[in-house]
């Protein structure tokens, strides 16, 4: 698909691939005016899992965009939000504990190293507005900033504004220095934490121009923060006040709420909560995806004045995005350009495959010799106009409560005249699963992953495995020389693999516990698989799981892991589900990303859930490889002339 | 004293022997884990002083033949507790902070020669039925070591080196976690020959896929066992740096390019950091053992 791409296909899906300065590259999100943030009077807390976009709206906020010399024209307001956004580095701050000083010594050092580093950025932020398009502050203003309080802090401090951030910035060197060599170098005078930054900006706030100046800090990474650094940050947070307020951005919610003394931080008086991933209601996702990803895509031609673009970069037009010609003239575009096809047609159209109609008549033909049934593959063949039907045969007929005789003639009904259980039920209950079982040998491309609405589902709303798979179908059609304007369902069913390949590898980094996550995924997936792969296929589409409290409760290293599990978007918490047959005592569901689900060939809809154990979790996580087959093959309720190979168990 | 280089002799062996060390030796050595490294502590003989070494991280703490302190004091546990033995550092066993903060210690005593040695696996263990090593139990993740800390946010920081292993996730967890490593100018390094050959292929296959996205990062190789080689390598990007610049080290990959790293992070404090992520190393990770390496440091005073 080569339309308009005289350049590279976009490949950024990270925005630590970006500089500093995203201007002409940040697409406004449809709840950009719900967050509220250039004129918020007290501290936001801004959550997002990973892919979400979180850091591409700090970068946004951060002074390097907002008084980007990519922008030509800078509103006078926007001296009132000057963002300074510092991803924290959190193996630099573990550094600042232990090593023979105590806690409340290293307190006092790290709000001095916060000062130290916020001071410096607070000033580059005005050399920033001064080079900018910004009118009501020049270069000259910046030459001539004198900050008059800063000497009384310590001689050596120079008031002149360039002069001071070169100081600071030796000092921040020394301080390096100091935090490497504790014990053998002397530690250099700091800026004194809180009141050294109110009296900068209020000396910042008393030049004329600059009298509207307000500083908003967003820190990144403050769950990965030492415990006391958390308390300092926390006081901090507590007494933000125009002009300084600083803000806190993480994964999840920080769990540490104590302050360095007796008072606590909240959600409702301290800070307002903003949760990304449900701030993008769901209605609003797949039109916002597609909106990024054909603005991508125009930014990539070198169009990067195109009405699209032009549109997604204006706060003003986020209304007009909203009015239904442009969804549906956008959403209609996507649907062209990933097609699929209703599941009853993928059924005809794997009948017209010689192996897999080979493949179908053997396992009917596995089928009816199991139950010793007189009849013949042949006599379920006779109804070829009904392929969906006999997809499933499979699993039907392995089933002992159903007689093969009652579903021949249930089959002839259908065919006769489309009602029947066939029509009520078979077909829709195990349509799906027996199609990715059919083609499961074919793993790499199994059609049934294709289709706009069908990746919406798969990204689980992260606009970043969206992003992803895109990308991949783009670079897949490429080599493939598919030159027309829309991506073939084949093609997309290879970049919905590859996606998931590449994600699952991607887990190992996922912290400490990278690789236990990795392996439990695999060996999650591995299950559905398995109960998938079971002849009779009584469960079909299982993706879920549910934890029972039966034999005792998770114990902390095992709520450690699933959280951790759900912090990465690996589990998806949903609300409970239909269960069989229980009384209904299970509150969480964990649904396993359907991202993954091209990997394992399994269903990326939510449908059903499987019951585990306590102890049964544990084998998943942790147990070793004898516990876990074995796990596998009870849960299955694999008989043992099932081998692992037929179950997938990998 | 400064000590603004270092030079490297190299000896190999089949046998502990053929290292020529003589008896009247303080083995400073780690836990053994493997079958190389009950071979590796056993070295000398009875005459042979044998002192343990261990990191805490949590604490950035060393223990030196149980007596503990702040890393930042090195140096101290390890004063006059030598005579006139002759100090070998065993690398084979030592993880990559307790032989930094030896190396340094030792340096900062005053010594001018050092010797390390270092047994070879014959090969690494795959779990049944795996095609991937498992070498790590978990990875603690990036943290710091005294006296060799690097301030990522530093606009002062200019380039960084990573030694590649086996283990691809170490580098991706590093690009993930510390995303501002991103703007800076970024070389890996393979083994390049590696200890085997076909071993190359272990440690280049798994990282393509990251270094493929990542087009800023220069690739480059050194010899994975040759301490000197590593060293040029390091160099090469020191000399690259601007004035008052600096760089970090990352040794994730063999503990021959460990040796150099930590000897380079000891001699230039002012302008290289360490980012190491601590690895628990598996029980039985490798399997026989192969080559004995004695690599003697001389640290020459150029001034």
């Amino acid at each position: 698909m080569k339309i308009n791409l005289d350049s590279a296909i976009p490949s950024k899906t990270r925005a630590e691939e970006h500089d500093a300065d995203v201007w002409g590259e940040f697409f406004i999100p449809p709840y950009f005016e719900r967050l509220e943030l250039k004129t918020a009077t007290k501290s936001n807390y801004i959550i997002g899992k990973r892919g979400c976009g979180k850091t591409m709206l700090l970068k946004y906020f951060d002074y390097h965009t907002a008084f980007s010399h990519r922008r030509l024209t800078i509103p006078s307001e926007e001296i009132s939000h000057i963002g300074v956004y510092w991803r924290v580095d959190t193996q630099f701050c573990s550094s600042l504990q232990h090593r023979g000083i105590s806690e409340h010594q290293w307190q006092t050092v790290f709000e001095s190293y916060f000062a130290l580093y916020i001071s410096i950025e607070i000033i580059r932020s005005l050399r920033a507005v001064a080079t900018s398009a910004y009118e009501d502050f020049t270069e000259e203003d910046f030459e001539n900033l004198d900050l008059p309080s800063i000497p009384d802090f310590h001689f050596e401090f120079p008031s002149h504004a360039a002069e001071l951030e070169n100081h600071l910035g030796k000092v921040r060197r020394l301080f390096s220095t100091w935090v490497s060599n504790v014990a053998t170098t002397k530690q250099p005078l700091l800026p004194s934490g809180r009141t050294f930054l109110e009296s900068l900006i209020e000396d910042i706030r008393n030049n004329p121009k600059l009298k509207r100046a307000s500083f908003y800090i967003y820190v990144d990474e403050i769950e990965n923060l030492v415990p006391y650094q958390r308390r300092v940050l926390n006081t901090l947070l507590k007494h933000s006040q125009k002009p300084l307020i600083l803000n806190f951005t993480s994964k999840e919610r920080s769990q540490e709420n104590q302050t360095t003394g007796s008072e606590w931080v909240n959600g409702t008086h301290d800070y307002r909560l903003l949760d990304l991933d449900k701030l993008l209601i769901e209605d609003e996702r797949p039109l916002f995806f597609s909106e990024v990803f054909l603005a991508n895509l125009d930014l990539a031609a070198g169009q990067n004045e195109s009405e699209l673009v032009k549109k997604l970069q204006a706060v003003d037009s986020i209304a007009e995005r909203k009015e239904d010609h442009h969804r549906e003239s956008i959403l209609s575009n996507m649907r062209n350009r990933l097609p699929s096809m209703p599941y009853k047609a993928f059924a005809r159209d794997a009948m017209a495959m010689d192996s897999l109609k080979r493949k179908l008549e053997d396992r009917i033909d596995k089928a009816l010799r199991s139950r010793n049934s007189k009849l013949k593959t042949s006599d379920f063949f006779a109804f070829q106009e009904t392929p969906e039907a006999l997809v499933i045969l499979p699993a039907l007929l392995n089933r002992s409560s159903l007689e093969p005789e009652k579903v021949l003639s249930a089959l002839k009904l259908y065919a006769d005249t489309g009602l029947g259980h066939f029509s009520s039920s078979w077909v829709q209950n195990n349509l799906v699963g027996a199609l990715l079982e059919l083609y499961r040998p074919y793993g790499r491309e199994c059609p049934l992953y294709s289709g706009f609405d069908t990746l919406c589902t798969m990204s689980n709303n992260n606009l970043r495995n969206f992003l992803i798979i895109c990308y991949k179908s783009l670079e897949i059609a490429e080599l493939k020389e598919e030159y027309g304007s829309s991506i073939s369902i084949e093609t997309q069913s290879r970049a919905a693999y590859e996606t998931a390949d590449q994600l699952i590898k991607e887990i190992r980094t996922f912290g400490q516990f990278g690789e236990q996550l990795r392996i439990f995924v695999l060996r999650l997936g591995s299950i559905f698989r398995a109960l998938q792969a079971t002849p009779a296929m009584s469960e079909p589409e299982q993706n879920q799981f549910t934890i029972n409290s039966g034999n005792r409760a998770l114990d902390d290293s095992e709520l450690r892991f699933l959280s951790e599990a759900i912090k990465y978007a690996i589990l998806v918490e949903r609300l409970e589900t239909k269960t069989k047959g229980s009384v209904g005592s299970d509150i969480i569901d964990y649904q396993l990303n359907p991202i993954y689900s091209p990997y394992f060939q399994i269903s990326y809809r939510r449908k059903r859930k499987l019951e585990i154990s306590t102890l049964e979790f544990q084998v998943l996580y942790s147990g070793n490889e004898d516990e876990y087959r074995a796990l596998a093959r009870s849960a299955s309720k694999a008989t043992p002339e099932v081998d692992d190979k037929q179950l997938g168990l990998i | 004293m400064i000590f603004p280089s270092a030079q490297f002799y190299s000896r190999k062996s089949l046998t502990p022997e053929g290292l020529d060390l003589g008896d009247k030796v303080t083995l400073i050595h780690g836990s053994a884990l493997d079958y190389r490294g009950n071979l590796a502590i056993s070295f000398g003989g009875t005459n042979t002083r044998r002192l343990q070494v261990d990191y805490n991280t949590d604490e950035m703490s060393l223990t030196v033949d149980g007596k503990s302190a702040s890393a930042d004091e090195s140096k101290d546990l390890f004063t006059g507790i030598f005579g006139d033995t002759c100090v070998v550092i065993e690398a084979t066993t030592l993880g990559f902070a307790e032989l930094f903060s030896t190396i340094k210690a030792l340096i900062d005593i005053g010594k001018t020669r050092i010797e390390v040695i270092y047994v070879e696996p014959e090969d690494y263990t795959k779990p049944n039925g795996t095609d991937q090593y498992a070498l790590s139990e978990l990875i603690k993740g990036y943290l710091p070591i005294p006296n060799s800390i690097v301030d990522l946010t530093s606009d002062d920081l200019e380039a960084g080196v990573f030694f590649l292993g086996f283990e691809s996730e170490r580098l991706e967890r590093a690009l993930e976690e510390h995303q501002m490593i991103a703007t800076k100018d970024i070389k890996v390094v393979f083994g390049i020959p590696a200890f085997q050959p076909g071993w190359e292929l272990n440690s280049i296959v798994p990282h393509l896929n990251r270094l493929g996205e990542q087009a800023r990062i220069e690739i480059a190789y050194c010899s994975a066992s040759d301490p000197e080689a590593a060293f040029d390598c390091l160099e090469g990007t020191r000399e690259s740096l601007g004035i008052g610049k600096r760089m970090f080290v990352a040794p994730i990959g063999t503990k021959p390019c460990g040796i150099a790293s930590a000897v380079f992070a000891s001699i230039y404090p002012d302008q290289v950091g360490l980012l190491f992520d601590h690895p628990k190393r598996k029980i039985n990770r490798s399997e026989g053992s192969s080559v004995w390496h004695r690599y003697s440091i001389i640290l020459e005073d150029l001034t």
